[in-house]
């Protein structure tokens, strides 16, 4: 444990340095989790990498500032650039609307827990992706970024409220299609 | 869904990994890395640093360096000589317990600046000013005496006085030759009186004066004694002056 801090704790000074070596040592390191990151707010694969590019452009720039806490510090910081960046080019785009599908969804009421063993991460990861862009949005900061409903809405420029039932019906239509993949597997085998 | 089934969700993302978008890397490279080099100025500085101090460390800067400062001296030094050579300089002795002890040459026109400073006291030091050349006079008179006591023969004298380039003045040695006979003395109790009779009328201008006439020593300033004699001496660098206030 603490021979990986120090060697976290090396690889920041030698980023900081701006040490090629270095940053390809990162890139290797974290991309993959990183586009899983962008992926999580972004559905195109383009989009996902014009993020993934501008995080690290961001990164490389103000690694002087970048503070180190401990073991995960590092990938924590990474990770806040990747959502803010993600969410700005969502911003840009005009994509994100807090409006779209709530009536559709609102009959939508499932108290079972599916089981997360039953599924992949891709699985996961595809169901999440294929959340309405609001509630995607705004479900991933607060189950993902563990932000809260305060704070999604200085995020996204919304009411607090409008936050907690994009929230709740997102989750609610997960729950859905968590149930709905269950049972085809289960028909399945 | 509670809080648990939502954390295992996120536990279960967590470690998630995609393979990150083909030639990414290169891309970032060459944003990253490239855009350096091809500006130069991070080059080009450190490469003119690294110049600069070779040069600082070469003997071409160390010799203009020298030189610089040599010329810098002889231009003090010139301009020194001429402020002295510009006034008229005067040799003069101070008794000190029966001793010729010392000879400073230093211009004597540190008065006129004192006159120019206090208008007010114009008359006064036209007085004093009198005094200073009489008192001068006396001063040469009474180190003569004591040379001639030391120095019973001339050629004695000459020996040592010659190799001494304080003694080089010829009116010290015209009164040495000629015996300075005892119009001195009259002088002495003249200036005397006159002393006395300033001190009564003015001690501080008289001290001052005092202080300022006897430039052979270049006192330093405050310092003297009752009798307006300044008693802390230093000898001054040529062209210094330090009759700028009270004395």
């Amino acid at each position: 444990m603490l021979k990986e801090e120090r060697q976290e704790r090396e690889l920041v000074d030698r980023l900081v340095l701006k040490e090629p070596s270095a940053w390809k040592e990162l890139y290797d390191a974290y991309a993959g989790n990183l586009s899983v990151v962008g992926s999580r707010y972004l559905r195109e694969k383009e989009d996902v990498r014009d993020i993934l590019q501008n995080s690290f452009i961001k990164m490389f720039h103000s690694m002087a500032s970048f503070e180190f806490r401990g073991k995960g510090s590092l990938r924590a910081w990474m990770t806040q650039i990747m959502v803010h960046e993600s969410l700005k080019h969502l911003k840009q785009q005009a994509k994100l609307d807090f409006t779209t599908d709530v009536a559709e969804v609102a009959d939508f009421v499932s108290e079972e827990e599916p089981d997360l063993e039953l599924f992949t991460q891709k699985e996961l990861l595809g169901l999440i992706q294929s959340l309405p862009l609001g509630y995607r949005t705004v479900f991933n900061l607060y189950v993902f970024e563990q932000k809260s409903h305060k704070e999604i809405a200085m995020l996204l420029g919304i009411k607090e409220s409008s936050s907690a039932s994009q929230y709740h019906r997102a989750k609610q239509v997960l729950m859905d299609k968590l149930t709905e993949l269950k049972t085809l597997k289960l028909d399945a085998t | 869904m509670n809080h648990k089934w939502l954390e295992r969700l996120r536990n279960q993302l967590k470690d998630h990994e995609e393979a990150p978008p083909q030639g990414l890397w290169q891309e970032l490279e060459k944003e990253l890395f490239k855009p350096a080099q091809k500006k130069g100025i991070v080059l080009y500085t450190e490469q003119v640093k690294r110049n600069m101090l070779l040069f600082y460390r070469s003997y071409e800067s160390r010799a203009a360096a020298f030189a610089g400062l040599l010329l810098a001296s002889l231009f003090v030094w010139t301009y020194v000589k001429q402020s002295n050579h510009s006034d008229k300089p005067q040799v003069a002795y101070q008794q000190s317990r029966g001793e010729a002890s010392r000879i400073i040459q230093a211009p004597l026109d540190s008065m006129n600046v004192l006159n120019q400073t206090s208008g007010r006291e114009l008359g006064t030091l036209s007085a004093m000013e009198s005094t200073i050349r009489m008192d001068s006079d006396l001063l040469k008179v009474e180190a003569a005496d004591s040379l001639k006591n030391q120095q019973p023969a001339f050629g004695n004298l000459k020996k040592s006085a010659f190799n001494d380039r304080r003694l080089m003045n010829p009116q010290v040695l015209v009164s040495q030759k000629l015996g300075i006979p005892t119009p001195a003395k009259l002088k002495i109790q003249e200036v005397q009186a006159k002393r006395r009779q300033l001190r009564s009328t003015g001690a501080e201008v008289l001290r001052r004066s005092a202080c300022c006439s006897n430039i052979n020593f270049r006192h330093e300033l405050g310092n003297s004694d009752a009798d307006g004699k300044c008693t802390s001496r230093h000898r001054p660098t040529p062209g210094e002056c330090t009759f700028s206030g009270s004395c």
